[in-house]
């Protein structure tokens, strides 16, 4: 937070680095961010719960992004989705149980020409089925 | 790095590097774009350099391998290429770093290189000139390639107010979709009542299927820089912003770098070149909203609020970010003006058509052979476009639609490929420009689908602060995917209808105003998908999941692709004889239409029970 | 001064006035939701909606926030009005049918609920009054939370609202009864929290919790009075003196 000047603008800013290194917002982090910003809790409340790169729910360690954008669902995205729910358990939004894996859809990552896109990590992957994409990502199918 | 005090050192500078031979002498250029690197550009670009190292022919005759920009193949990745003379080779593996060096050494390709394909040959680069055969981190390269020449004659020769009369009568147009007259926009912040302004680089490309600004950011970052310094120093800004999408952090780094190199140069901060002129860039980061791509939420989101936009009554011109009179523009916009600034615009005009001159930049995606980035002459025909760049539909299947403009964009027919790409002819038929999305669709699209995808996507991307859009696209959605499923009802299409053309009318911003375009496109060119699914429960395009059977005819050669596939063990065949589906059995998902090799099977009606 | 008409009828007006207001100067009514007069106007319930003229071209627009600028023509009950008015009014029905505010809006353009759109009934339309009735105080306790459908007015953090001073200002400008509040032994409960109310020495009523009082910074002797009788307690002494 330091940072940063106690600026107003800097809001989603600072709550983007704690979402990095926390993986997600908790309460008081967000009290914090509210008293060192001297910002209302209820504008950051707001902000936490409208930008979708935020969450007030522990992401996994590795989170799994499969892309839903036009070119990777007419090549097949939703498939993929459903294959990567049953397999880990989850359904998309959700994180598992031992906390490992969190499976996402997200809007288009630009790597169109690799439909269907996937993200593990940090890493893009393309055309690959929902069983190559477990073992990529270091998980059993 | 030092500082360059003024004008005249900045013009020394830039000439030395132009001058000091690097561009005569071979050079390795490894695509590092987001796409080549999913494609494994990383290890490419790594076993060249090793090479190089250990060869002393390649060390002694001072030749380099770096990462550059989108070469904008992207089907064909990694790409390399090798300057001065721009050859071009797809599908570069590692174990190819050899002949590459070679190739840069001799001065000879040795094998038909993919620079002289219609790929490359039916495009007009401008905007994209450089990219691929610079490194985006450094500035140096930036001004060998003719980089912030432009600065230096704007704030050598020009007034703000000459500078702004160049940028309108070139006749820009935005390039991030509105397609307003980016003059018009600057002339009227420059005379907005007001000490502090500020302009704004809207880098939040959120259409599905668009890449445009991404590749731009990545691989030619000081050209959105230099664009932004010129329009501060027209509008009388001091401060820029460039907010950029949330999913592309090497767009981020590659920004942050550059804007770090200008300041050391002395290209931004105080008193820039001893002109007395201040101005300073910033980047923000967007937090994955597509709403914020327009202009009110994404200065909302700027000032640390949600990204709910305002209702337009007044102009951002007028009171914009922090209410001060603003200019926001598409990070394609931006990049276009030092070459306007440079060559002026009766150079920009003798590219595109009256109504829409220079050039666009288009993410060419989906059903089409040459996927990737491509910048062609406004009024270039789509079917110019789809199957003379593009290279035609993959696997040769027959062309459905071309989607244009993303969710706020429509579908157009077979008998729309004529038409030139231009705003005006676009929005005349029925879709719209947008920012540059192209995505190609064969049969095996259905025309239904496409719009439930694009009403669902909206639906989830709504700020939810006004009625129409935070309901009615619920009530759009839903009508939408009963006629998926086989559950629509007749009077359904006029009932959608009705709704998104009111919808559009009342909504409050133009996510809204827009989300109708591609349910009511495709209502009028793909009306007979629609009738199928209601009253037939068919979908010929064998998408919506049991609307249809397979069907396998005659054309089949036996290879038991299709049996393999099949998850309800539904298909019956012997190796090498006609294999058959089994109605009855038939669940209806499609996974064997496109795993037959020769096109055999088709999605068929399912007979009554 | 810049004359426009409604509904075929002139008036002259200041630049800046809202279409509203004029209407509202010429007896002219217009139905709204999510304004409010003591409040910023919002335009975002779209009820309001009106077509105008304007150089040539027609368009809809949202009344309570459009300053007039220029000579233009309003029609406020126009084909187009009515059909974006009926088609918002629908949506509201379909998703708060028991709001009273929006049964009669459906009741007067003669808009039928649609069982097939019908989703869980809520009293909430969203139309963020309550937010700004909190902002304008300068209290800032709640604030619109999500997005799209699932968008909600919050307390932050799904706790009490740490900030609240039980005003209930919130209360009193909510359109439909979802904020309510109940005041029982000398003790206000809203938004699940519990306040101390404070007795007016003079004439009883419970006018005030002592966390609005402290955080308005009344003076402790003023605060012994609720408001109307704070003047008169003020008139008698003037006159005494």
């Amino acid at each position: 937070m330091d940072a940063y000047p106690a600026n107003p603008r800097f809001l989603l800013p600072i709550l983007q680095d704690i979402q990095h290194t926390e993986r997600h917002l908790s309460t008081d982090a967000m009290k914090a961010v509210a008293r060192y910003l001297d910002v209302p809790d209820s504008k950051v409340y707001a902000v936490a719960t409208f930008y979708k790169s935020l969450s007030l729910t522990p992401k996994g360690e590795v989170e799994i992004k499969v892309c839903l954008g036009t070119a990777c669902h007419l090549r097949g995205a939703g498939e993929i989705v459903r294959g990567l729910e049953g397999a880990l358990g989850v359904k998309a939004g959700e994180t598992t149980a031992d906390g490992k894996f969190s499976l996402e859809t997200v809007n288009c990552l630009g790597a169109c020409a690799l439909a269907p896109v996937v993200m593990t990590g940090e890493t893009v992957r393309g055309g690959m089925s929902a069983a190559q994409i477990l073992e990529a990502a270091g998980a059993k199918s | 790095m030092k500082k360059l005090a003024g004008l005249d050192e900045l013009r020394d500078y830039r000439l030395s590097v132009t001058n000091d031979g690097s561009l005569e002498k071979p050079h390795i250029w490894v695509c590092g774009g987001t796409g080549c690197l999913a494609w494994g550009s990383a290890d490419v670009l790594a076993a060249i350099q090793e090479e190089i190292a250990s060869r002393k022919e390649a060390v002694t005759a001072g030749l380099r391998c770096e990462s550059a920009g989108c070469h904008g193949q992207c089907e064909r990745g990694p790409l390399v290429e090798i300057t001065p003379q721009k050859w071009i080779y797809h599908k570069v593996r590692p174990s190819d770093a050899g002949k590459i060096i070679d190739y840069a050494l001799r001065g000879d390709p040795a094998e038909p290189t993919a620079d002289k394909n219609s790929f490359t040959s039916g495009q007009t680069k401008r905007v994209l000139s450089r990219m691929g055969r610079m490194s985006p981190r450094s500035i140096d390269g930036y001004m060998r390639l003719g980089g912030y020449e432009a600065l230096e004659r704007a704030l050598r020769e020009m007034t703000p107010e000459e500078v702004t009369a160049a940028v309108s009568a070139s006749n820009l147009r935005g390039r991030g979709g509105g397609g307003f007259h980016a003059g018009t926009k600057w002339e009227s912040c420059r005379k907005s009542q007001g000490g502090v302004k500020y302009v704004l680089v809207n880098g939040d490309e959120g259409d599905p299927g668009a890449f445009m600004d991404r590749s731009l950011m990545e691989g030619d970052p000081h050209s959105v820089l230099e664009g932004l310094i010129i329009g501060g120093y027209a509008v009388g800004a001091a401060e820029g912003y460039i907010y950029v999408r949330n999913e592309y952090p090497q767009a981020v780094a590659n920004l942050t770098l550059a804007i770090d190199d200008a300041r050391s140069f002395g290209l931004l901060g105080e008193n820039i070149l001893g002109t007395g002129f201040n101005f300073d860039i910033h980047i923000c980061r967007g937090g994955g909203a597509f709403v914020c791509g327009e202009s009110t939420a994404l200065m909302a989101s700027v000032e640390g609020r949600p990204g709910t936009p305002r209702v337009k009554y007044i102009r951002s011109t007028e009171r914009g970010l922090w209410d001060a009179p603003t200019v926001l523009n598409n990070v394609e916009t931006w990049a276009n003006v030092p070459r306007i600034i440079l060559n002026g615009p009766e150079w920009f005009k003798q590219v595109g058509t009256e109504g829409s001159p220079g050039t666009k930049i288009f993410a060419l995606v989906g059903k089409v052979e040459n996927t990737g980035l491509v910048e062609v002459p406004m009024g270039a025909t789509l079917r110019e476009v789809i199957f003379g760049i593009g290279g035609g539909i993959k696997k040769k299947r027959p062309f459905k639609a071309v989607q244009t403009g993303g969710p706020s964009g429509g579908c157009l027919p077979e008998s729309a490929l004529e038409t030139g790409v231009d705003f005006d002819t676009l929005t005349e038929i029925g879709s719209m420009m947008g920012s540059g999305g192209m995505i190609v669709m064969d049969d095996r699209t259905c025309m239904v689908d496409v719009a439930r995808y694009f009403t669902g996507f909206l639906e989830g991307e709504s700020c939810g602060k006004c009625v129409p859009c935070r309901e009615g696209l619920v009530k759009m959605r839903k009508i939408l995917s009963d006629i998926a499923s086989g559950k629509g009802r007749p009077g359904d299409v006029e009932l959608l209808a009705d709704a998104s053309e009111t919808l559009a009318d009342t909504a409050l911003c133009g996510l809204g105003q827009s989300a109708p375009n591609p349910v009511l496109s495709t209502i009028k060119h793909f009306r007979d998908e629609y009738d199928e699914h209601i009253n037939e429960g068919f979908c010929r395009a064998g998408v919506c999941q049991g609307l249809f059977t397979a069907a396998i005819s005659d054309a089949c050669i036996g290879c038991g692709a299709c049996l393999r596939a099949c998850p309800a063990n539904a298909v019956r065949g012997e190796a090498k004889r006609l294999h058959a589906v089994d109605a009855r059995g038939c669940i209806g998902c499609g996974a064997c239409l496109d795993k037959c090799p020769v096109n055999a099977i088709k999605a068929e009606r399912r007979s009554a029970r | 001064m810049i004359d426009i008409t409604i509904n075929g009828k002139g008036l002259s007006v200041e630049r800046g006035v809202t279409i509203l207001e004029a209407a509202g100067e010429l007896g002219v009514r217009i139905p709204t939701l999510c304004h409010h007069e003591g409040l910023p106007p919002e335009g975002s319930c779209r009820v309001c909606t009106v077509e105008i003229e304007q150089r040539g071209g027609k368009k809809l627009v949202a009344s309570c926030m459009f300053p007039i600028t220029g000579p233009i023509a309003v029609e406020t009950e126009s084909d187009r009005a009515v059909r974006a008015r009926k088609f918002v009014i629908g949506l509201l029905l379909n998703r708060n049918p028991k709001a009273i505010a929006i049964n009669e809006l459906a009741k007067e353009y003669g808009v039928t609920p649609e069982e097939r759109f019908a989703s869980e009934p809520d009293l909430c339309i969203r139309c963020a009054r309550c937010v700004r009735a909190c902002e304008i105080n300068g209290t800032n306790a709640i604030a619109p939370a999500g997005t799209g459908f699932g968008r909600f007015v919050s307390a932050p953090y799904g706790q009490e609202p740490e900030s609240c001073v039980g005003c209930a200002s919130c209360a009193e400008v909510c359109p439909t009864g979802k904020i309510t509040y109940n005041d029982t032994d000398g003790a206000r409960r809203i938004w699940e929290k519990t306040f101390d109310l404070v007795r007016c020495a003079r004439c009883g009523a419970q006018y005030a919790t002592k966390e609005q009082i402290a955080r308005v910074g009344t003076g402790e002797e003023d605060a012994r009075f609720c408001e109307k009788c704070r003047r008169a307690v003020f008139g008698e002494r003037f006159k005494k003196s």
